[in-house]
């Protein structure tokens, strides 16, 4: 077999027109003006990889080396005499368009399944190796970094603080393991009637919203799902959640040049708020379970988040893709369906499947509530 | 293939002037793309060496000057190792960051002294692993020039709020090309810190051209005549930001020309004629494209801009592109090109 191509000897830039003839025994030899610049064997010659229709090296132990363009001819030869499986096949995986629409697919069914489930399933198993005292290490100084902005000193007289205190510890006093959560109340009048949880077990819970409750079994409601963000370790997975998902970003958009860095936002957004939904109604089932273990109506949950709605506003319609928080009509609707619900529900004596109800909700809701 | 125009200038050596061509087309490198795509996704990214090597492969290799393509030679195992060094490094950063402040702090001053390191063995990285009709490009800079280079005058301009960046601009382009060499024909760049100056003082009529634009519009524009004193300042601030944003393209495309259009290859010497607006108007459509079709457009954009890019270089041949001798050199380990990546220090081609 003969292979038209250029010959270059390894220590000049000279381009030779050459001919490669490979023999039936597997010998190789380069002719430049009829003279065999090169002999040897063909398992001995470093032939690059196929990508796409560039230019082909055969480069020899000494540096020199024969170009073609003719990779089919090289692709032929190495079908003969058998060549590593693995190089040849990633060519072919480029070269067929039926290939690539299966590999669209593929791409398109991993990517949506590393969104949806990789990533979720992949921090909360990273955070479950996380010991909780690097985890509270971590968070060590963001509650002082709040304070220094955003809150100030609770203004509730201490009677009140005290029995939250209690509340709080009653609450959490027969799970196993006993979560450490710590009650940090702070006047903010920025921030309004709110409560979240910090990696560190700190449930911040505002004066605003200790007014703002008619009374003390709304607040314990509320407690009830800041500690299931604490004991799912929402707060871990989350900074986890959105490395994983920068760093994909990353590697798939690298080679784009610096404009796609603008486009690449978009999606970071919505799958950082999908993950957010995904973590409030986790807690709100834990928030369920734990209301109803107690003995304390889960109805107080439902009313507090109803009434906080109805004073802030909700989120456009349409706009539910964007929210960090499922909207207050599927989050309360579990919450109203238990057998101590005054209300409604007293002839039910299970929930509906609300789980399955909360997950296909996709109706808008506040975006920038942090309870 | 477009062959060079053969010019005879005076009765030296002829003068053969060669185009960059770049010849991939968007429809072969999507498929490449969505491969190496797939294959990292399915690999958890280890095939992501793979896929850069290809890559570039795929771009160099249809990088055309006369009769030959460039050809990149890296071992994706040496991508690989300098990949997960990185990723390595950078994650026991941010661990620390949280944990330990003041290990972290020790951390970030080890980082920024490796950086002028990290700069000059990336850039013999890339160097080593480039050819041209088989002979390798080499760089033979050091880690004190990047310092000097990219630290202090990357400082100096920060401190100067942008006076010294045309002279740091200067010296980092000099210290790019005078330390690179086409086996043992050293490429040179002989410019002064004043042409660098001329060609960022145009930022100067952007400014006046933005600053008298945002006073005219308010008092002009009739619908503008109703607006408030704030709303005044506003119009003028816009119109001032945009002016300059758009005179520092104007000003970093006219950089690029500067720096090719007076670098030497031996006898040999280049030509940039990149048009800022054309480039913009690219980069722009680019980014609605990759938007409107969630991201399956990047490898047309990558292509257009690079046959774009490429279709703006020449080389002004004197005599004959044979004669470059290749050079002994030893491999360089790859962390420094991840390094050099992520930092964005490259050759501006």
């Amino acid at each position: 077999m003969r292979i038209a191509g250029a010959f270059f000897d390894g220590t000049t830039s000279r381009r030779r027109a050459a001919v490669l003839e490979v023999g039936d025994d597997t010998s190789l030899a380069v002719v430049v003006d009829g003279e065999r610049v090169r002999t040897g064997q063909w398992r001995d010659a470093d032939v690059a990889t196929r990508v796409g229709d560039t230019p082909r090296m055969i480069r020899f132990a000494d540096g020199a080396a024969f170009e073609t363009t003719d990779n089919a001819a090289v692709d032929a030869v190495l079908a003969r005499f058998g060549a590593a499986p693995v190089a040849r096949l990633v060519h072919r995986l480029e070269s067929a368009w039926r290939v690539t629409l299966a590999t669209l697919l593929v791409v398109a069914g991993i990517t949506y399944g590393m969104a949806v489930w990789g990533v979720p399933f992949l921090a909360a198993r990273m955070a479950a190796s996380v010991p909780p005292s690097l985890e509270r290490a971590i968070s060590h100084h963001a509650l002082a970094t709040l304070d220094g902005s955003m809150l100030k000193p609770t203004g509730l007289d201490p009677p009140t603080q005290e029995r939250l205190r209690a509340r709080l510890a009653t609450l959490v006093a027969e799970l196993t393991p006993r979560p450490a959560v710590t009650l940090a109340l702070r006047a903010s009048p920025r921030v309004g009637p709110n409560a979240f949880a910090l990696p560190s077990g700190d449930i911040v819970v505002t004066d605003e919203l200790v007014r703002f409750a008619l009374n003390d079994d709304e607040i314990v409601a509320v407690l009830a799902h800041e500690v299931g963000h604490v004991v799912h370790r929402h707060g871990l997975r989350q900074v986890l959640q959105a490395s994983a998902v920068a760093l994909v970003l990353a590697s798939v958009t690298n080679d784009a040049g610096a404009v796609t860095s603008i486009a690449a936002g978009l999606p970071t957004v919505l799958l950082q708020s999908g993950y957010s939904r995904g973590f409030e109604r986790e807690a709100d089932s834990f928030a369920l379970e734990l209301l109803r273990a107690r003995g304390i109506d889960p109805g107080h949950f439902a009313n507090i988040i109803e009434r906080l709605e109805a004073k802030e506003g909700g989120m456009p319609s349409g706009l539910g893709f964007l929210s960090t928080h499922p909207s207050a009509a599927d989050r309360v609707a579990p919450f109203r369906a238990g057998p101590l619900d005054p209300r409604g529900g007293s002839g039910r004596r299970r929930a509906p499947a609300w789980n399955a109800d909360a997950r296909d909700s996709s109706k808008p809701s506040d975006s920038c509530r942090l309870l | 293939m477009e062959t060079g125009v053969a010019l005879a200038v005076e009765a030296r050596p002829l003068v053969q002037v060669l185009p960059f061509q770049f010849v991939g087309t968007a429809s072969a490198y999507f498929r490449i793309w969505l491969v190496n795509l797939a294959l990292s996704l399915v690999t958890l990214g280890i095939y992501s060496a793979w896929a850069k090597v290809r890559t570039r492969r795929w771009f160099y290799g249809n990088t055309w000057v006369g009769d030959s393509s460039f050809a990149y030679l890296a071992n994706p195992l040496a991508v690989l190792k300098g990949r997960l060094l990185v990723v390595a490094f950078l994650v026991a950063q941010s661990i620390l960051a949280e944990i330990h402040p003041v290990g972290a702090a020790v951390g970030s001053i080890v980082i920024f002294l490796l950086t002028p390191v990290l700069i000059a063995r990336g850039l013999a990285f890339r160097a080593r692993n480039t050819a041209y009709r088989n002979v390798r490009l080499r760089f033979s800079g050091t880690a004190g020039q990047a310092a000097t280079a990219y630290i202090l005058w990357t400082t100096l301009s920060g401190v100067t709020l942008g006076l010294a960046h045309p002279a740091a601009r200067c010296r980092q382009a000099r210290f790019l090309l005078n330390n690179l060499h086409l086996g043992s024909t050293p490429f040179a760049l002989t410019l002064g810190t004043g042409a660098f100056y001329r060609v960022w003082s145009r930022l100067a009529l952007y400014v006046a051209a933005g600053f008298w634009i945002g006073r005219l519009v308010p008092r002009v524009v009739p619908a503008a005549r109703t607006l408030d004193a704030s709303d005044v300042a506003l119009v003028r601030l816009v119109a001032l930001g945009l002016a300059v944003l758009l005179g520092i393209w104007h000003a970093r495309t006219a950089t690029t020309n500067l720096i090719w259009s007076n670098a030497t290859l031996g006898p040999h010497r280049f030509e940039s004629r990149v048009g800022p607006w054309k480039l913009l108007w690219l980069y722009l459509g680019h980014t609605v494209a990759i938007v409107a079709s969630l991201g399956l457009l990047i490898p047309w954009a990558s292509v257009r801009a690079t046959r774009y890019r490429a279709s703006c270089m020449r080389v002004h041949v004197a005599g004959s592109l044979d004669d470059f001798v290749a050079a002994q050199g030893e491999d360089v380990a790859a962390a420094g090109d991840e390094a050099a990546d992520l930092l964005d220090v490259d050759m501006g081609l």
